[in-house]
């Protein structure tokens, strides 16, 4: 009895990356279809059937679910002109394709049983690599060398030998800024799933382990429950802005792609 | 937020140690080139905080900056 609540309550478990079913090995590497690979399908599959359905049938009058798609479409293509101009747009399809397909693996992760996808740093440090491998190939492609100018901000009117030592400073520092870009977006993302599912986990198993102890834990446990029922809508809250974190600096980096001298 | 804030500084930090821990690697300057790249790693972090605060703010109302609106051509 206490042996299946201790396992129950274990808060890591949730993160185990389990196999469904063997595949035959790839060059040396195991391929099996795994529960992480099956949840970020699961939200792909999602994410198109709520869009395909959305924009089926495009009526003047939108019913529920188009007039989500719409809203949806309307708050990428705003954060876009916020952050990198019209000429973001050109990059309209790549930061909606993340934007939702992050979104819904956070609120895929947030019903019960299921597996938190973004909850893994390999998940998020791809993503982030991603992004960071089209700004540095846009940039290039765009400006070509000037596209360095991202690391010497332009000083004005200054003396040769003052700009030579501002620069020896500023030069490596902008250079590690850059560098640590791709890696606060996979943490940020990573961490904060992990982080929030662990403490709903924990809580949650407060609950059960204090109703099964009896005594004084019949008095804790539903004040970790009321704990574990506000974190759970903290949490969504948490899904939603983290995605939307995301986008907004991806964002912010492409318009550095776009216009580097700053 | 503030974890985001955590994430931006301690990223910049390891990202300076480490470029410093590689310099040291490849040139033999042991410790000359860790201790620089570090103080560069924490002063980048700095930096970063100090932009992902300017960023959020703008994100949160962008009528605060007129100069990321799209419509400035010479940008």
């Amino acid at each position: 009895m206490n042996l299946f609540f201790y396992g129950a309550a274990d808060p890591m478990k949730q993160f185990e990356v389990q196999k469904w079913f063997e595949l035959p090995p790839l060059f040396g590497y195991d391929i099996s279809f795994t529960n992480a690979a099956g949840f970020m399908l699961l939200g792909v599959v999602l994410c198109i059937a709520f869009f395909g359905y959305a924009a089926s049938r495009g009526k003047i009058v939108p019913n529920r679910l188009q007039s989500m798609g719409e809203i949806g479409y309307g708050f990428v293509a705003d954060m876009i002109r916020g952050t990198a101009g019209e000429e973001g747009l050109r990059f309209f399809p790549f930061v909606f394709t993340l934007f939702f397909f992050i979104l819904f693996a956070n609120v895929i992760g947030m019903s019960p049983y299921a597996f938190t996808t973004t909850s893994h740093l390999i998940v998020t440090g791809l993503l982030a690599l991603l992004v960071i491998s089209i700004v540095i190939v846009f940039g290039l492609w765009k400006n070509g060398l000037k596209f360095f100018g991202l690391f010497a901000p332009s000083l004005g009117d200054m003396h040769i030998l003052g700009k030579l030592v501002i620069y020896a400073i500023l030069i490596p520092i902008e250079i590690i800024s850059f560098i640590a870009r791709p890696l606060t977006l996979a943490l940020r993302l990573f961490a904060n799933m992990l982080a929030g599912h662990i403490l709903l986990k924990l809580f949650a198993g407060f609950a059960v382990t204090g109703i099964t102890a009896g005594g004084i834990g019949l008095l804790v446990a539903p004040l970790a429950f009321g704990m574990g029922v506000a974190l759970n809508a903290l949490e969504f809250l948490v899904a939603g802005l983290q995605a939307y974190v995301f986008a907004i600096l991806t964002c912010v980096y492409l318009n550095d792609a776009l216009h580097p001298s700053h | 937020m503030a974890l985001r804030y955590g994430a931006e500084f301690g990223a910049s930090v390891f990202v300076g140690i480490m470029m410093g821990l590689g310099i040291d690697h490849f040139f033999a300057t042991e410790p000359w080139g860790l201790l620089i790249m570090m103080c560069f790693g924490i002063a980048a972090g700095i930096l970063g905080v100090i932009r992902a605060y300017k960023e959020l703010t703008d994100a949160a109302n962008p009528a605060m900056s007129p100069d990321k609106t799209g419509s400035n051509p010479e940008e």
